[in-house]
């Protein structure tokens, strides 16, 4: 593509539709936060839901002028992007007349338009939502203005025009994050999965700030337009240190920039922050897990992808952090009994596949790659929300997270639109034809087989009959499971909660849950075509401007894996049927984590005891062998030194003080013979 | 040696003795009277060196003005019989090196001083001799006045003389006069806190006001 | 009489006000040392202007009796001001001891 300047876009509804998506969600967390949360919560509910609506209504705004004005513009064609606005916030020189800028800007492309309009209209919808699920709370005025303040930042996110702006509403979602996890702060579990989310964010985000440093400095530029060009691959691929200790800049500067990604989106390492911020409210939950946060790590990288699939080695590190986290998380997610905590897995081993899509683009065909990514990304968010919604409908009528207690009221009959809405979800996230999971994740195992990726792909098969087991697990246990739940320990206070409080389903908290259930099915079929015929080119382009690939990208999986969604289809529902078996046919419970439970099936409910590793490390390994002598040379050494200066510096002043007597008769006698001294030696001639 | 020569040893003589009695006596007012005494010496002394204006200024500024208000001071705080302790060994040690060393410095600068003013006198007068025109001079040197009143009136208020440092010891007398009034006024009353403008002027160790002051009783 | 014998009285006056301004503990007493220190000063500016200087011999008669005039005036303000210390610090304290009053001390 060559061309690294954007062109600048005026199409004049556009481009105020492109202020207002940012400016609303602001303007929202504004009015709310500093004066009417206060004053009335569902007062600050409303206000805070229409402007989020008004803000997908702009977003469908851009989206359509984005289709009418640039997709098919022919000076556009190359690139697809445009910038709807951009201003130059801060200036740095580099020397040699070079100028680094951090600017605030609206770009516009495929994949944020897109985002847009994902982000926009799942946060009108968890807003709707939360109308009802907020309402017996007492910090329900302080939900909405954060609740939209996340909408805001993940939209800045999104629409970043260059790694600076990219970096700033990064640090801003971590901190809304941070914010809406430990909402309920009078709980020490929250604070604490608050605190654990932002520091391990934190960690891979000083990563990610080395990372666009040396991308940027090295690159001359943060713009994204650059950046994705041919020239900064060029510019960066290079080695960089001395002897033995040598390193490829374009290699560096990009891993460290998927470290951030790494982190954001719970890559394996990392993972450890997204189930427990499960303590946050419900309807946070499922904004962190479809649209806000975590997917942002993904988006990142597809951002980037241009520059990323230059370098080699950084994609095989996606490949493999995403392949593991997909299988690693869908096997835990099959042993835990939170509701919550099974949907957080699940999102992990999505975004582990979605990474691992973005990974295998290595093998020559980046196109498709990043294409079957963005699709999942695409489809994700409808059907994971509607999850964690419906989700949060069953939390809200039978106040507990277990699944196990879950299963003992009959919620099928309770709530029947909930359990349709649950159903349609589940077998969209299993694949099941023709519900939207099952394209995007075809589209995924397409692009690793076409790519030759035969590990990602085997980790995409075996993910994607795990996720059906435990989805279907999920599914029946809740709905299905009255035996199970019978056994349950705080079983009597479940059914007493459910006498005291008859399971309703709040037309305000349906609503959202039916309208995300027609996307959650469809968006497969309608967005098939879309997909395939425009974002492919999209990728391709993307993959050929960073000189990695100049040959044409045929859609090669047509010939070639004709076969491929059949096995896919045969394991999901292999997976799921093995799960009725389990769990609806036979309601025996056998797999439950009691005592008889096997070792193998402990290890998966204790996740791995990844945490308790952790927890080791850091308290028995960091805590003894860094912190305790860091500690001891802090407090001997350094205090010591400084103690014994500021001693010295003490007795010299009370040496000193003791001229200051007090007594002016001394002070004169010293003045005059001071003035002695001063004629005896320094007078004219005496 | 004349009889003005003499008159000037004895006038020293007894300055310089009430100037002792001045530092040295145990009872405070006995002291005042000593230091008009010297300031009395002094005046003769001035008139002796033909300086009448200052002769009168010093009688009456000083032991008319200043050593009635220092006699009123020495009044209103002590007891007219009481004695004043002697200095330490250690302070009198100190206080006779200050005075040696301002003596030796001041004779010896004295000496230098009187010589030199001598010799350039006598110069004066070998071209006074060859010009024929030192009238001035010897008009001073015959004891003629040159500095009456009326010629130090006129200098006094004369713009090109010293108009403006008259004026500006008039602007001082008045500052000083209201900075005593208000330092001397505040504490007294008791009522009034510190904040009074004068407060900060006083140097002591308990500035918080009069009444906290008095309240908290002997000096520690 | 001569420039030297004035000058040697006022040198003898000044170290005798020396020597009480700093062994005195009363601190009207101080101040009357203080006074004689001034006199001495006033001595000299009479002298010199009686019997002029070193250089060129142009004793300035009336100069040096302004000078001694302005003198006395600035004494005398300084002296009021002092004496009303004086009687501030004798109201709060009920003692002039010098001594005492070392609210410098380091």
């Amino acid at each position: 593509m060559g061309d690294t300047r954007l062109a600048a876009f005026a199409w004049e509804p556009m481009h105020c539709a492109a202020y207002g998506i940012l400016l609303l969600p602001l303007l929202s967390f504004l009015i709310n936060g500093l004066w009417l949360g206060r004053k009335s919560a569902r007062a600050s509910a409303w206000t805070a839901t229409v402007l989020m609506g008004a803000t997908a209504a702009l977003s469908i705004i851009v989206a359509s002028g984005y289709r009418d004005h640039i997709l098919t513009a022919p000076h556009l064609f190359p690139a697809r992007a445009a910038l709807a606005f951009e201003h130059t916030w801060l200036d740095f020189s580099l020397g040699s007349g070079a100028v680094l800028s951090a600017r605030l800007g609206f770009y516009l492309d495929p994949i944020s338009v897109m985002m847009v309009l994902v982000i926009s209209f799942i946060s009108f919808l968890v807003n709707l939502y939360s109308i009802g699920y907020m309402k017996d709370d007492a910090g329900a005025g302080r939900f909405f203005p954060l609740l939209s303040f996340f909408s805001f930042t993940m939209l800045g996110l999104v629409v970043s025009s260059n790694l600076a702006q990219t970096f700033f509403f990064w640090e801003l979602v971590g901190a809304a994050s941070y914010l809406l996890i430990g909402f309920w702060y009078a709980k020490p579990s929250a604070v604490a999965a608050s605190k654990k989310a932002f520091i391990l964010t934190r960690l891979a985000d000083a990563f990610f700030l080395m990372g666009l440093l040396a991308v940027g400095v090295n690159a001359g530029s943060f713009d994204f337009a650059h950046l994705n060009g041919p020239e900064a691959a060029a510019a960066l691929n290079h080695s960089v240190g001395a002897g033995l200790v040598t390193f490829n800049l374009l290699s560096l500067g990009t891993l460290g920039i998927y470290m951030g990604a790494w982190g954001k989106s719970a890559m394996f390492p990392f993972h450890v922050w997204l189930p427990d911020a499960m303590e946050g409210p419900t309807p946070v939950s499922s904004l962190i897990h479809s649209a806000t946060m975590v997917v942002a790590g993904v988006y990142l990288t597809a951002r980037l992808y241009p520059l990323f699939s230059a370098a080699e080695y950084t994609l095989r590190v996606v490949e493999c952090t995403g392949a593991f986290t997909a299988v690693f998380a869908a096997a835990i997610a099959c042993a835990q009994t939170d509701l919550k905590r099974i949907l957080a897995f699940s999102t992990l081993s999505q975004l582990g596949l979605m990474m691992s899509a973005l990974g295998t683009g290595g093998g020559g065909e980046p196109g498709a790659a990043y294409t079957a990514s963005m699709f999942h990304i695409f489809t994700h968010a409808f059907f994971k929300c509607l999850l964690f919604l419906s989700a949060g409908a069953v939390i809200h009528a039978i106040h507990s997270n277990d699944i196990r207690e879950a299963g003992a009221g009959g919620l099928r009959k309770a709530m029947p639109r909930t359990y349709w809405a649950t159903l349609i979800a589940v077998a969209a996230i299993a694949g099941i034809w023709p519900l939207s999971g099952f394209f995007s994740k075809e589209a995924i195992l397409h692009a690793a087989l076409a790519n030759g990726r035969y590990g990602a792909l085997a980790a995409g098969l075996c993910t994607g009959a795990l996720t059906a087991f435990y989805m279907a697990r999920y599914f029946f246990l809740i709905f299905h499971g009255s035996a199970v739940g019978s056994r349950a320990p705080h079983d009597s206070r479940a059914t007493h909660a459910q006498e005291a409080h008859p399971v309703r389903e709040g037309a305000l908290m349906t609503l959202p849950i039916l309208i995300l259930a027609v996307p959650s099915a469809l968006i497969g079929i309608l967005g098939k075509g879309f997909f395939t015929g425009t974002v492919r080119l999209w990728g391709a382009e993307g993959g050929a401007s960073a000189g990695v690939s100049e040959s044409a990208l045929p859609m090669r999986h047509a010939s070639s894996g004709s076969w491929l969604p059949a096995v896919a289809t045969v394991l999901a529902l292999s997976g799921a049927g093995i799960a009725w078996y389990w769990y609806a046919f036979r309601k025996n419970g056998a797999a439950f984590p009691d005592r008889r439970a096997p070792a193998w099936y402990r290890i998966l409910a204790e996740k791995f005891y990844i945490d308790e590793i952790y927890l080791f490390l850091a308290k028995r390994v960091a805590s003894k062998w860094i912190a305790a002598p860091a500690e001891w040379t802090e407090r001997n050494i350094v205090n010591g030194a400084f103690d014994w200066m500021t001693g010295a510096v003490k007795r010299l002043a009370f040496l000193q003080s003791i001229a200051q007597s007090g007594q002016v008769q001394a002070y004169i006698a010293v003045a005059l013979l001071g003035i002695y001294l001063l004629f005896r030696f320094t007078g004219p001639g005496y | 040696m004349n009889v003005r020569d003499a008159f000037f040893y004895a006038l020293c003589a007894l300055l310089l003795g009430l100037a002792v009695l001045t530092v040295a006596a145990g009872n405070l007012f006995r002291a005042a009277l000593a230091l008009l005494g010297v300031l009395l010496c002094t005046a003769v002394l001035f008139l002796l060196l033909q300086a009448e204006m200052a002769a009168l200024a010093q009688v009456m500024v000083y032991i008319g003005g200043i050593m009635i208000f220092v006699l009123y001071a020495v009044l209103l705080t002590s007891e007219l019989g009481g004695r004043m302790p002697a200095p330490s060994p250690v302070k009198m040690l100190l206080g006779v090196a200050v005075a040696a060393v301002a003596l030796g410095f001041l004779a010896g600068l004295a000496q230098k001083t009187g010589a030199g003013a001598a010799a350039a006198r006598a110069r004066m007068h070998a071209e006074s001799a060859t010009k024929e025109s030192a009238a001035s001079s010897a008009d001073a040197e015959a004891g003629v006045n040159i500095a009456s009143l009326k010629t130090l009136g006129q200098k006094l208020l004369d713009p090109k003389g010293f108009l403006i440092p008259f004026e500006l010891i008039s602007v001082l007398l008045l500052a000083a006069m209201v900075g005593a009034i208000a330092v001397a006024r505040q504490g007294g009353a008791g009522v009034r806190g510190g904040s009074e403008p004068g407060a900060a002027a006083i140097s002591v160790k308990d500035q918080g006001g009069a009444g906290a002051a008095e309240s908290r009783g002997a000096p520690p | 009489m001569n420039l030297t014998a004035c000058l040697l009285l006022s040198a003898a006056l000044f170290s005798i006000g020396a020597y009480g301004l700093v062994t005195r503990r009363n601190m009207i007493a101080a101040l009357m040392s203080l006074e004689l220190m001034v006199n001495a000063a006033l001595i000299n500016f009479i002298a010199f202007a009686r019997f002029g200087g070193t250089h060129a011999g142009q004793g300035d008669a009336q100069a040096g009796s302004l000078f001694a005039l302005f003198a006395v005036a600035v004494t005398a303000a300084e002296m009021a001001l002092a004496l009303a210390i004086v009687v501030a610090v004798h109201r709060q304290r009920r003692h002039l001891d010098i001594r005492e009053l070392d609210g410098l001390h380091g």
